[in-house]
């Protein structure tokens, strides 16, 4: 490649990232395991050479992350939350007034700008699981950690270089065979925004075979400031086994979050994503899964509700690598006033992936006539058995409808937040944690009747 | 109850009521007849308050309120019902929500108690049996996957939970065997039962349904207009001579 040439697909590293590394380098040498430190100085390396990707990237085609690269943050690596009574006791706060997260479970960690809080966190260790922040399994010397930790993910971009280089904490669930567990484990990060941060964590699920459980990510902002997330989930699922993941993202409007899930799911087992989006300015997902067991299957669901000028980029892969696999995508955006969405959903289906099922639909709902969505579907298929599907829609709320609606008595604004919530609904049906559905539908609701009563005014 | 005065009413620009007059007084049933084409759904959905639709000219009275100036939600809280001629399915919304939503709506625009939720279920679950519907419909989308069928038997019951003071049936009759003819026209019977404060308009092209819901008076609208009206033999004398009797009745007329 000419220099010319990747300029034109690569958003070159800022100075303040390699001065960022240098420091991190020096303070944190003695407490890493060894194979970290090899990872941080290789993807640091990978970083330096690929940069940031331009919308010339077809792959980052609609999203332009250069509003991203361009702010200056402090790596959240180099403040301490621990001494900020005052902080944690607000996010305490935040949490309990918080209707989509007070109720959730008692297995529960939290996190302030990527640093696990032991004080507002109940870690599990038990015979049949362990939930605990990353940092203490990889000090703890767990060898199912460092078996599984970075070996799913794959550095497919800048910034998930940068998440193996700056990653300061994260989440790790490990369930050990045969574990039926009702409740669901939550893991809550909470961006302070007390100053630009930039905050990279890293979270790893290691459920065994025949095992099922609920996993909820949930990242919110304590304050409408700026900061950016960068977070990456591994999971990865033994026979037979059942996770159905949940992640809700919250965040200030004026901050940025790429975030990566990256599943691994084995014989007959079931991955199911559920993908909730509301927050933040620009907000890109990669959903990536593996099938990879005879009978595995994935579900990925998918809602964004958009509004303002916030900018949402699902991205999800689905590989068929094994024969009589089954994925299924539902992704449904509602998007408001200037507001802008992105779907791409690639299917591939490898060579002797036999008797493979595929669907994908994605549907849109626009609420202005200055939002938009692009959407795609991508497939790669090399078998020739296969059954696959795939539509996209986008539409208005029907005048029909609305006028139905109204007919039987219903005022105009109601009926829209009827029918949007119905819209929404239609997917949400599809989460079995039945509390946190309903509780996901009231923020669909009260965001409708929000923006309602905006454009009344 | 209601009145129509020189309705003139245009759907992308061309003119479909060219001047209609009407009046149904408290406790009266009057059915309108037509050939298709006529106007009679379009008088239906502008009295209920469709919007797409152009007034050109003309007022409708509804009690003492002006409702072409109300939006449809305002016209049914004042007690106008209309019977779609093609119910719209609504997926995600439940019938029970629905109803209840815009029970609740209504009661709070003239000042009364929200229903709660076991007198609700009660009302619901005694009106639904008498259309011969099952409980289970109450949890299912608003007429999603419904039959032809089923979808006007929903509307009759959505009437008679919400007992309008104006109910208009837009082509009910039309797509049902005789068996569901019947069950939809007892259901507007139960309405008729208590007419003390309130009027029916039955809109249908053909007089079979008026074999069971028997109309005080009969209108026959014809490109437009209202060109004769009678007593319930004029829809006899309809279904006997047919449309064309007016149609050269009206050309002779000219």
């Amino acid at each position: 490649m000419t220099e010319l040439m990747s300029k034109k697909y690569k958003i070159d590293i800022p100075d303040w990232y390699v001065k960022s590394f240098d420091l991190i380098q020096k303070n944190t040498n003695g407490a890493m395991p060894d194979i970290l430190k090899v990872y941080r100085t290789s993807s640091f390396q990978k970083l330096l050479e690929i940069g940031f990707p331009t919308t010339k990237v077809e792959d980052w085609k609609y999203t332009n992350v250069y509003p991203i690269i361009e702010k200056k943050y402090k790596a959240s690596n180099f403040i301490n939350i621990f001494e900020n009574g005052e902080l944690i006791n607000n996010v305490k706060n935040l949490i309990e007034s918080n209707p989509v997260i007070s109720f959730l479970s008692s297995f529960q960690l939290v996190f302030i700008d990527g640093h696990y809080i032991d004080s507002l966190s109940s870690v599990q260790k038990n015979e049949r699981f362990i939930l605990q922040p990353i940092s203490q399994a990889l000090k703890s010397e767990n060898g199912t950690v460092l078996n599984h930790l970075n070996k799913y993910s794959i550095i497919e971009n800048g910034f998930n270089a940068l998440n193996n280089i700056f990653f300061i904490d994260g989440f790790y669930l490990e369930v050990k065979d045969n574990v039926i567990e009702d409740e669901p484990f939550v893991a809550i990060f909470v961006q302070s925004g007390i100053e630009p941060l930039m905050i990279n964590s890293r979270n790893l699920i290691v459920v065994g075979k025949h095992s099922k459980v609920k996993v909820i990510e949930i990242f919110i902002s304590l304050n409408d400031e700026v900061s950016f997330t960068n977070s990456i989930t591994e999971a990865v699922l033994g026979e037979n086994s059942f996770v159905e993941h949940y992640k809700y993202q919250a965040e200030s409007e004026k901050s940025y979050h790429i975030g990566k899930i990256q599943s691994e799911i084995l014989r007959n087992a079931n991955f199911t994503s559920h993908n909730l989006v509301f927050g933040a300015a620009i907000t890109r997902n990669d959903i990536n899964n593996v099938l990879n067991g005879e009978g595995s299957e994935v579900h990925m669901y998918g809602l964004y509700f958009t509004q303002n000028a916030q900018h949402v980029d699902s991205h999800t892969l689905v590989d068929h690598a094994k024969p009589h696999c089954l994925s299924n995508e539902l992704y449904k955006g509602i998007l408001a006033d200037n507001s802008r969405g992105v779907f791409n959903g690639k299917i591939i289906v490898r060579k002797g992936a036999q008797k493979t099922n595929a669907y994908q639909s994605n549907k849109n709902l626009l609420l202005s006539g200055h939002a938009k969505i692009d959407t795609k579907p991508q497939l790669e298929i090399f078998a020739d058995d296969v059954r696959c599907t795939h539509g996209a829609t986008v539409g208005q709320v029907e005048d029909d409808s609305l006028f139905y609606l109204r007919a039987r008595g219903i005022e105009e604004k109601t009926a829209r937040t009827l029918l949007v919530n119905a819209f929404a609904n239609d997917v949400l049906m599809n989460m079995t944690f039945e509390p946190f559905r309903e509780k996901i539908s009231e923020v669909v609701s009260t965001r409708m009747n929000l923006i309602q009563t905006r454009s009344a005014n | 109850m209601l009145k129509i005065k020189d309705l003139v009413v245009k759907v992308e620009d061309k003119e479909i009521l060219k001047g209609v007059n009407l009046e149904v007084n408290v406790g009266e049933v009057h059915a309108i007849m037509g050939p298709n084409g006529s106007g009679k759904s379009t008088l239906a959905n502008v009295i209920a308050g469709k919007e797409s639709y152009e007034v050109v000219n003309g007022e409708i009275w509804f009690k003492d309120h002006n409702i072409l100036e109300l939006p449809p939600e305002e016209r049914a809280h004042l007690g106008i019902f209309m019977a779609f001629q093609y119910p719209v399915e609504i997926p995600g919304i439940s019938n029970a929500t629905l109803l209840k939503t815009a029970i609740n709506e209504i009661r709070k625009a003239r000042g009364e108690e929200e229903l709660d939720a076991m007198e609700f279920l009660t009302l619901m679950k005694e009106k639904i049996k008498l259309l011969d519907m099952t409980e289970e419909m109450l949890s299912r989308s608003v007429n999603t996957g419904f039959s032809g069928g089923e979808k006007k038997r929903n509307e009759i019951f959505q009437m008679l939970m919400l007992e309008p003071k104006l109910a208009i049936l837009d082509e009910t009759d039309s797509g049902l065997d005789i068996d569901a003819l019947k069950i939809v026209a007892n259901g507007v019977n139960l309405l008729r039962e208590n007419m003390k404060d309130r009027a029916i308009v039955v809109v249908t092209h053909y007089q079979r349904l008026l074999n069971y819901i028997i109309p005080d008076f009969v209108h026959v609208l014809y490109d437009g207009r209202i060109v004769k009206s009678g007593n319930k033999n004029l829809a006899l004398e309809l279904e006997a001579k047919g449309y064309d009797w007016i149609k050269n009745e009206i050309n002779v007329e000219v």
